[in-house]
């Protein structure tokens, strides 16, 4: 394996504009493109896992969409081992989309509900050619076997299978192409903590096994310490603090990282007195505040917050997107 | 503690199935003080939703089967009254909160309109006043600029605003007990925690006692007073929220408890819970955790199993509750 890094991200923005009207025809009017992803750079190391953590509407999902393919970016690139998009031949995209893969919050949109779990590996097995045909039904079976489903599942359809089966069989679809890097968006999301800790366990045991390269999305912050070896907190379709995940955890430089951190309910013997951690919502991505984006929620934000805050170095790879950053030590 | 606000004996929801019934309630008996909030704890399809709706009446029946001792609620027991008195009751001394805020409003309704329509019902008053009332409630649980916002429809609102909505609509009949199932969910963990707030604030202004339902047990640990953990149907454990966090005495509390990633730690395994809750249209005889326990013995299998109450006043559903202090000497070597 080489050591060059596997997924370089650089600039990246990532817009939706609604369809024209007749009417904005007519007129000449353009509607407002919503930026969803507004300059992201960041960069995935083999073998590590990068944890991408925000709100919903921070445009953290858009990203992982955009890598692979499904958002097509309006600025700037990402390069999956060197290249981008463009770059690639048609063997070499076809490769791509082999090994890159994603995985969904919820399986049960993104498995066909007519196909078999079996039939549903079998198919992605077939059109990239990964066994001969002759090897399929074991392969299958060797699959499920790797993320803990007993044979008898290749037979059912996904609404016969629990919540945590499904996601294991999303995870098994995803691996039968022996990718080298997983997208996970949100994968633990919608199950419940005992199930959730079974998939998390199983997640590292596969990147450990198969050496794989990992972005997992996800909003609970919990989760993703657990996951990742470096962590990028998003808002409002920015980066505000990307760095070793135990040293943001332990450490965290923007306001936002650390508002993210208190508001996460604690196990406490004393009941809450406290006001909230944050005012307020996030903004719409068609009115995104000058200067500084967290500074309407920020309890820090000063008149220099209405300029663009600059991306302080608080370690050697360690960043934080606020004017106050060096500053913030712990309290 | 005085006389409870609601006191529940004995109570059992089956559900009607093709496959015969589904037991989801299995024998309950809980009180919540005035004033109290209970937490109720428990992974999907263990009751807990069952439970609330059980408490309202608004389960239909068929298809489900309810039963119990009793259910007082103020002196009254809910199971007896007629379907008028329920509903006065409805809304007004006991008012719910549910997980998805846009399933709880009509979408084509502007939400002033609707908080506006329990006013008039609940204190009588009429279309002006009411409109007036709906704006300060709505200034109260947080909504920004409410005089112009009254006026919008739900998708205009993000799902935060729209729970502080349903929670304002809850806060209109003044009511004596809200019941809060998942309200926080479906939120982001700023809006979670601005809810949470808002909440106990309006519990310590207005002296309501709270049941929140939740999976989220350090959510349960920050708000409630006493919590209840609910497996497959029953309670399996119940007691202050404090002292259950910390020493748990029923193996299923600290399997969940053991389950969740931590903040200030990454840790290289997390601890599972292995197999499947048990069909809830089968019941056995013994434990229905028995099968998933570390520590369950042939006894656990066979023995029926209630609630019983420790010296510290702590109540567990297991058999032998001093084993699940040898959980952690196990885990720690």
């Amino acid at each position: 394996m080489s050591s060059a890094p596997s997924l370089v991200i650089d600039d990246l923005v990532v817009e939706f504009t609604k369809p024209r009207s007749l009417v904005d025809v007519m007129t000449g009017a353009h509607p407002p493109a919503v930026r969803a992803v507004d300059g992201v750079s960041l960069t995935v190391e083999p073998g590590e896992t990068l944890g991408l953590v925000g709100e919903s509407g921070s445009g953290k999902s858009t990203i992982g969409r955009a890598i692979l393919g499904l958002n097509k970016p309006a600025r700037g690139s990402i390069r999956f081992e060197g290249k981008t998009f463009g770059e690639r031949t048609a063997a070499e995209q076809a490769d791509f989309r082999r090994r890159v893969q994603m995985v969904f919050q919820d399986p049960y949109s993104s498995l066909n509900p007519r196909l078999k779990i079996g039939s549903a590996i079998a198919e992605v097995l077939r059109f990239h050619k990964i066994v001969p045909e002759g090897e399929i039904s074991g392969e299958v079976l060797r699959l499920l076997a790797l993320v803990g489903l007993p044979a008898p599942m290749a037979e059912r359809r996904p609404r016969e299978l629990s919540g945590g089966q499904r996601q294991r069989a999303g995870l098994a679809r995803a691996l039968a192409v022996r990718p080298a890097f997983l997208v996970l968006d949100e994968p633990v999301a919608a199950l419940d903590v005992s199930i959730q800790a079974q998939v998390l366990n199983l997640l590292g045991d596969l990147r450990r096994e198969l050496g794989l390269t990992m972005l997992f999305v996800a909003h609970e912050l919990g989760v993703v310490r657990h996951m990742s070896d470096r962590l990028a907190v998003m808002y409002l379709g920015q980066i505000m603090e990307s760095g070793p995940s135990d040293e943001v955890f332990r450490e965290p430089r923007h306001p936002y990282t650390r508002a993210l951190l208190s508001a996460v309910p604690k196990m406490t013997t004393v009941k809450r007195q406290r006001a909230a951690v944050t005012q307020g919502e996030i903004p719409s991505p068609l009115n995104i505040p000058s200067g500084c984006r967290f500074r309407t929620r920020c309890p820090m934000a000063q008149s220099i917050c209405e300029t663009v805050p600059p991306n302080v170095p608080v370690g050697p790879t360690h960043s934080a997107r606020c004017h106050f950053a060096a500053a913030l030590t712990n309290p | 503690m005085s006389e409870p606000l609601l006191a529940i004996e004995d109570l059992t929801v089956s559900f009607r199935t093709p496959r015969g019934p589904v037991l989801a309630n299995n024998h309950l008996s809980l009180a919540v003080g005035q004033g109290e909030t209970l937490g109720i704890v428990g992974e999907s399809g263990s009751g807990k939703s069952v439970l609330c709706r059980a408490i309202l009446r608004l389960l239909p029946s068929p298809p489900a089967d309810i039963t119990a001792r009793a259910m007082r609620f103020g002196g009254r027991d809910l199971l007896k009254l007629k379907p008028a008195e329920m509903r006065a009751i409805r809304g007004q001394d006991i008012a719910m909160v549910f997980q998805n805020p846009m399933t709880s409003l009509n979408p084509v309704w502007p939400i002033g309109d609707q908080v506006s329509e329990g006013l008039r019902i609940h204190r009588g008053i009429g279309r002006a006043a009411a409109r007036k009332a709906a704006v300060d409630i709505l200034k109260r649980v947080g909504i920004p600029s409410a005089e112009v916002r009254v006026d919008d429809y739900p998708y205009q609102w993000s799902g935060g605003m729209m729970q502080r909505a349903v929670i304002a609509m809850a806060m209109t009949g003044q009511p004596k007990l809200l019941l809060a199932d998942e309200p926080t969910t479906a939120l982001d963990v700023t809006i979670q925690d601005q809810i949470l707030s808002l909440l106990m604030e309006l519990q310590r202004e207005t002296g309501m006692a709270i049941i929140l339902v939740s999976h989220d047990m350090s959510v349960i640990s920050e708000t409630c007073d006493r919590v209840a953990v609910m497996y497959a149907g029953s309670i399996v454990e119940m007691g202050e929220a404090a002292t259950i966090f910390h020493a748990p005495k029923h193996p299923y509390t600290h399997a969940l408890l053991r389950s969740i990633p931590h903040l200030d730690a990454r840790e290289g395994r997390l601890a599972t819970i292995g197999g499947q809750p048990p069909d809830l249209s089968r019941p056995e005889p013994g434990c229905p955790f028995a099968p998933r326990c570390p520590v369950a013995s042939a006894e656990c299998r066979a023995l029926p199993i209630a609630l019983k109450t420790l010296p510290n006043g702590q109540a567990t559903a297991c058999h032998f509750p001093e084993r699940v202090a040898d959980l952690d000497r196990r885990l720690a070597s």
